[in-house]
């Protein structure tokens, strides 16, 4: 479904982080990380090239916001997945972004994520 | 003589006196009398010095005349009513009232009697005098006066019922009252007198004398001859008509013609007439210079003589007024300074006149005062008023008497007369008689003192002159046959021949003299008492002796003639009993055989003493005894018979001549006592006249007691009043008062003192320290010398012995009115229920300071602060209570204004304060408080009571419970997140554990075991508080081991591990880390029970840490279990997740060592990610 796909996971619960894994390899994605945190996120994205991404929004060092601007700029598709949702702010920035709360079935957040990638790419041909 | 048309009024001046009772007079007088009579009026009443007269305003109210209470130099105006003031005395003089203050003292303040007199000579027969209502006599004298110048005098009646009798009584005593009236009939009577005047006004030429007096005056002199033998002819005529008038004046006649007749109706008005024609002019030291002389040669030499057993007495015949009497007393008083001590001296002043005499009794002279200078003034006078008054020392050396030299018997004994102008109104045979009577109470060698143009030269056998120019004469020794007869009786005195004594100090004039008299005195012999002959006379004396034979002698009765011896014996015996003089004429004597008659004159030669046993004999050859001669040729039969027979008739007739010289010495003697008697009855009168006098000074003095009295009495109404006032305020007070005197004696209490001191009345005058005290209190009296030292107040706080009972004790000093320190007061106030109520005070502070120090909010008090008007206000922190500190962070805030205190912001603070210090309703509100980033809730009022610029503040920082608020929220939104996150973790674990499963229950297992470790990891850091975003829960390492160990371990105590240890120093760890390492944990234990060490009973794990380069090194060995032989091919679960959570999570390294004895796994990460607090949203 996602034709190994690199899914960039940053998730500061390392069980959560463990079940996107098995969920996205399921669905036939790679991972790049998990990351826990803004610095670790924004350190893998040097060395890969992520082709979607699902993001915790509260890590370890802080929101990941830096991470979400990068990738947006890199226009990579995301899913935001949180606990309390996101600041109202950001919402306004970015209205597109697609935000999941948790709890969320790993299966159906990565199936989504398969689907928005999906979308991208009828959108964009030339790709 | 009727009234006629042109005539003005006569301006009279009416006096009116009064005393008490005065006042109802005096209104009654002048509602009855007209006010356009042209007429002046002049209260005089009797006042008190000191009291403030109403009198001129009371009396203005019953008449519409001026009323104008007098003052000095004030002219007497018509038509007006002028009072006297009070103090002062009061004369008129030329038509203006003099008033000289102060009056008199009491007993010598007479203001009617000298108002009057002075009125009497200054208006004369315009003046009109009233005694009305008043006891005591003041006013007659004045009265007198006024009618002697021809005033007109009315006195009220006694019937009359405003009248207190005594004045108008003695006003009609006198008799020259010319009527007796009610008060309301007295302005009729004045009117009329008034037209009367005005009438015979006409009668007189320009000197005010009547034009047809002086063909009357003549027949009434030789009336006045005819009845007093006076003969005034050769009088000047003017003065003779002045005096005439005068009594016709007086006696209200009109016409001379009148008078003539009252004369003839009354002849005794002949006798009064002759006084006022009498009255002499004296005054003191008339004739300076005569005066003078009779000082340096009379009275000093008298002085000088006289020892002081002897008197010194003069007498001054026609005294008059005394002026004369009084110029001797004083001439003798200054001779007697030098001596100590002094004669008596008395000198009897007498005249006809008895109003003259009492004028000299009193001894008043109005000013000016002639003759006496200065000096005299001053020593011999006191000032009173317009009067002279005699010292008392003069005085008392003056006898004032009425007295008629003529008609009455002579003082005697006397050293000098002094009878000046006297004798020139008297015919000759009177001055002759005068002379005589002179002669006779003049001690020998006393003096005569004439007036200038008198002389004694129709007497020079009685006195010889001393000094011709000055009038004075000594008294001759002679014999005077007789005095002449006075209305006693006639009586002969006989004077013995004068005897020449010879003193051993006789100068050589005297001797000669002597020699000559000697020639013409018959011979004499001087005896002693013996008899025996002392001296003789000389050669002449020998004609009458006869020595006897045999051893000589100078026995009298030894060498005298015989014929003589019978009739010396007699006579010699007659003087030794008692005779002054003894004579005896015709005793028969032979001389030479010629028969001659001898008077024989024995007398003693002093009155008493040693000198009165000597007795001088004088013979006198009485010429030949014809008689005798012609007898001779008788027969001597009958020559003896007749010899015996007169010798017999000679005993007989000397027998009978002694018994008449004893009887004459006796009358003589009587009549000197008499003269003596009558004298002591003078002084005696005196004495009386001067109790009278004082007695109407006593009534004058009662009178005015009796006004002061009223006065006292309202007064003492006043004080009684006062002091009830006083009574019921120190009472009401309820102040217990104490008067102590400087000797600390009881003066005066109030009834409260009775707590502390038993008192009671009876102990008034008693020390204070006597009386028990019940008060604690040793050192009152150290106090009260303290205060009066000091003069200032002392407290003392003290209690009553044996109750609660407490005291404030002031001691101030008393002063009297007059600010004299005159004891003390000592004022109890019981404080005891003051003192209760401020401990109560005190006590309830202490609680409510206690409250205000110990509650959390902040208090303070702020006054506002006066500000200009256009600047904007301010507030003083009064007081602040801890708590004000802690909930606005500022410290000491007392003192400070808001501006200082909160500079950024007061203004809005103060607009806020403003509104509630405006309105006075209380304010709650919330705000922030910039300066220290809190936010207050502050509630702020005004103090209504008192001081109503002070705000109370209550606050309390309400910041915390704001953060608490929002951190309760935060903490909400964590909870959510945690539990959203759990279940997202749990759903994670449920799926991540589905694969390894092999059937449900073992599924079931590994999740319950996964989630307990969960749990009990979340137990470990279950956070206590959440708050400013920071996670601050944390646990140790060793905590988390043996927590998650312990169920799988096998342990069954509390704190032990079983199979397991753990070992190694305390870390910290918190936040996701304790999650995640008790996850990784979980795992390798629950591997272990399953697969390794642990699933043998046998097998240990030890789990050893160290802390290396800020890195946690940890190893878990695996000992005891399976032998490994190769490594699991796949990756389990376990090692996922502890891959996943420390390399991914935690940055860190976890390394497997498979071991064949057991698995060792080594784990690394950095301490401080340990440690890191979770970061919440």
């Amino acid at each position: 479904m996602l034709d190994n796909l690199a899914i960039l996971v940053v998730e500061d619960e390392p069980v959560i982080a463990m079940a996107l894994t098995f969920a996205i390899r399921n669905a036939g994605g790679t991972i790049i990380g998990p990351a826990a945190s803004v610095r670790g996120a924004l350190s893998l994205l040097e060395t890969h090239c992520a082709g979607a991404a699902i993001l915790d929004f509260n890590l370890t060092d802080g929101v990941v916001t830096p991470v979400l601007e990068r990738l947006i700029h890199d226009d990579v598709p995301l899913i935001i997945q949180t606990g309390v949702g996101i600041p109202a702010e950001l919402a306004a920035r970015f209205p597109d972004l697609t935000v999941r709360i948790k709890p969320v079935i790993a299966d159906d957040l990565v199936a989504e994520l398969a689907l928005l990638v999906d979308q991208r790419q009828i959108a964009v041909p030339a790709a | 003589m009727g009234p006629k048309l042109h005539n003005t009024p006569v301006f009279l001046t009416v006096g009116i006196g009064a005393s008490a009772g005065g006042l109802e007079a005096f209104k009654s007088f002048f509602a009855a009398m007209p006010v356009d009579t042209g007429m002046a009026f002049v209260l005089v009443q009797h006042l008190s010095p000191d009291y403030k007269s109403m009198l001129a305003e009371l009396v203005g109210k019953s008449t519409s005349m001026d009323v104008i209470e007098a003052t000095d130099g004030v002219s007497v105006k018509p038509n007006c009513v002028f009072v006297i003031p009070p103090d002062a005395t009061m004369t008129i003089d030329s038509g203006c009232l003099k008033i000289v203050r102060p009056a008199p003292p009491r007993d010598r303040r007479r203001p009617i009697d000298t108002f009057f007199e002075s009125l009497a000579s200054d208006q004369g027969e315009n003046a009109v005098c009233i005694i009305l209502s008043g006891t005591g006599s003041d006013g007659a004298i004045g009265l007198t006066a006024i009618k002697e110048h021809g005033g007109l005098t009315l006195a009220q009646a006694e019937y009359d019922s405003h009248a207190l009798p005594g004045m108008p009584e003695s006003a009609a005593n006198t008799g020259l009252v010319d009527d007796v009236l009610a008060v309301e009939a007295m302005p009729e009577r004045i009117v009329s007198h008034q037209r009367h005047l005005a009438n015979i006004a006409d009668g007189k030429d320009d000197e005010g004398v009547h034009k047809d007096a002086a063909s009357e005056l003549a027949s009434i002199l030789r009336a006045l001859h005819a009845r007093t033998g006076h003969d005034f002819s050769e009088y000047k005529e003017k003065t003779l008509v002045r005096r005439l008038q005068r009594r016709m004046q007086v006696l209200q006649v009109e016409t001379p013609q009148a008078y003539r007749e009252r004369l003839k109706k009354n002849p005794e008005e002949l006798d009064l007439l002759l006084r006022e024609l009498l009255i002499s002019v004296t005054h003191f030291f008339r004739d300076p210079a005569s005066f003078e002389v009779l000082n340096e040669t009379v009275l000093k030499a008298l002085m000088a003589s006289r020892n002081v057993n002897d008197d010194v007495r003069v007498w001054v015949p026609g005294c008059a007024t005394g002026e004369e009497a009084y110029t001797i007393a004083i001439l003798l008083r200054e001779a007697m300074d030098t001596r100590r001590p002094r004669p008596k001296v008395q000198i009897f002043g007498t005249d006809l006149d008895e109003r003259a005499i009492a004028k000299a009794r009193v001894g008043r002279y109005r000013k000016p005062v002639a003759g006496l200078s200065d000096d005299r003034l001053e020593r011999w006078f006191t000032q009173e008023g317009d009067d002279y008054c005699i010292a008392p020392e003069i005085r008392e050396m003056c006898v004032f008497s009425a007295h008629s030299v003529i008609k009455h018997p002579p003082f005697s004994k006397v050293d000098l007369i002094s009878c000046r102008n006297l004798l020139i109104y008297l015919d000759p045979p009177m001055q002759d008689r005068l002379m005589h009577t002179f002669h006779y109470a003049l001690k020998p060698e006393g003096k005569l003192f004439l007036g200038s143009s008198e002389s004694v030269t129709r007497s020079t056998k009685l006195f010889s002159t001393r000094d011709k120019k000055h009038r004075i004469f000594e008294r001759r020794d002679v014999a005077t046959t007789s005095l002449p007869p006075f209305s006693t009786g006639n009586r002969m005195i006989e004077r013995t021949a004068p005897e020449v004594q010879a003193t051993p100090n006789e100068d050589q004039i005297d001797k000669y003299i002597r020699r000559v008299i000697e020639k013409h005195l018959p011979p004499h012999l001087l005896l002693d008492r013996a008899n025996r002959i002392v001296r003789f006379s000389g050669g002449a004396v020998g004609a009458y002796l006869e020595p006897s034979p045999g051893p000589a002698s100078f026995a009298l009765f030894d060498i005298l003639r015989k014929t003589l011896r019978p009739a010396a014996r007699e006579v010699l015996q007659q003087v030794r009993s008692g005779g002054e003089a003894v004579r005896r004429d015709d005793v028969p004597i032979r001389i030479d055989g010629k028969p001659r008659l001898v008077s024989m004159i024995a007398e003693r030669l002093g009155d008493q003493g040693s000198d009165a046993d000597y007795v001088v004999l004088a013979l006198h050859d009485g010429g030949p005894a014809l008689a005798k001669s012609k007898t001779a040729d008788i027969g001597e039969k009958s020559v003896e018979a007749l010899q015996s027979l007169e010798q017999e008739l000679r005993t007989t007739r000397t027998q009978l001549q002694s018994t008449i010289d004893e009887l004459e010495t006796a009358n003589e003697e009587m009549k000197s006592s008499n003269e003596e008697y009558q004298s002591v009855n003078e002084e005696l009168q005196s004495s009386n006249e001067e109790l009278e006098t004082a007695k109407e000074e006593m009534q004058s003095v009662n009178e005015e007691l009796q006004t002061i009295n009223t006065e006292i009495a309202s007064k003492n109404d006043q004080l009684t009043q006062l002091n009830s006032d006083l009574s019921n305020l120190l009472e009401s007070t309820e102040i217990a008062t104490l008067f102590l005197d400087e000797s600390l004696r009881v003066r005066r209490f109030t009834r409260g003192v009775n707590e502390v001191f038993h008192l009671r009345d009876a102990d008034i005058g008693r020390p204070i320290t006597e009386i028990v005290s019940l008060l604690d209190y040793r050192e009152l009296q150290r106090d009260v010398k303290t205060v009066l030292r000091k003069l200032t107040t002392v407290e003392r706080e003290v209690i009553l012995e044996g109750t609660k009972t407490t005291f404030i004790l002031r001691i101030r000093p008393y002063r009297t009115i007059a600010n004299v320190i005159d004891g003390v007061v000592l004022t109890f106030v019981d404080i005891t229920d003051r003192q209760a109520a401020a401990e109560a005070v005190r006590a309830s502070e202490a609680k409510y300071r206690l409250l205000f120090d110990f509650i959390d909010e902040g208090f303070c008090i702020l006054e506002k602060i006066d500000t200009r008007a256009g600047e904007p206000s301010d507030y003083r922190y009064l007081t602040a209570n801890p708590g004000f500190e802690a909930q606005s962070g500022i410290a000491n805030p007392s003192g400070k204004t808001m501006r200082e205190i909160v500079p950024g912001e007061w203004q809005e603070w103060c607009e806020i304060y403003d509104k509630v210090w405006e309105t006075g309703e209380p304010l709650r509100f919330e705000r922030e408080f910039v300066a220290q980033k809190r936010f207050l809730e502050v509630y702020a009022f005004r103090f209504d009571e008192g001081n109503s610029r002070r705000l109370g503040v209550i606050f309390i920082d309400v910041s915390i419970r704001a953060r608490h608020e929002h951190q309760q929220e935060l903490l909400l939104q964590e909870m959510d997140h945690r539990i959203k996150n759990l279940f997202a973790v749990t759903g994670s674990i449920v799926s991540l554990s589905v694969p390894a499963a092999t059937t449900p229950k073992a599924m079931a297992l590994t999740i319950q075991g996964r989630l307990a470790a969960m749990a009990r990891a979340h137990n470990l850091v279950r956070p206590l508080r959440l708050g400013s975003g920071v996670d601050t829960a944390e646990t140790s390492l060793s905590e988390i081991v043996e927590t998650i160990l312990r169920p799988l371990a096998g342990a069954i105590e509390p704190g032990q591990l079983g199979r397991a240890t753990a070992d190694g120093p305390d870390v910290v760890v918190s936040g996701d880390a304790v999650t995640s390492l008790s996850m990784v944990l979980h795992e390798l234990a629950t591997n272990a029970a399953k697969y390794g060490a642990l699933s043998k009973a046998t097998g240990q794990v030890a789990v050893t840490w160290i802390i290396k380069k800020e890195r946690l090194e940890l190893m878990w060995v695996e000992r005891g279990g399976p032998h490994i032989d190769v490594p699991p091919k796949h990756e389990g679960f376990g090692s996922m997740l502890a891959q996943s959570s420390i390399k991914g999570q935690l940055d860190g390294q976890i390394d497997y060592d498979w071991n064949p004895d057991g698995l060792i796994i080594k784990l690394s990460v950095l301490t401080e990610r340990l440690a890191l607090p979770r970061v919440s949203l």
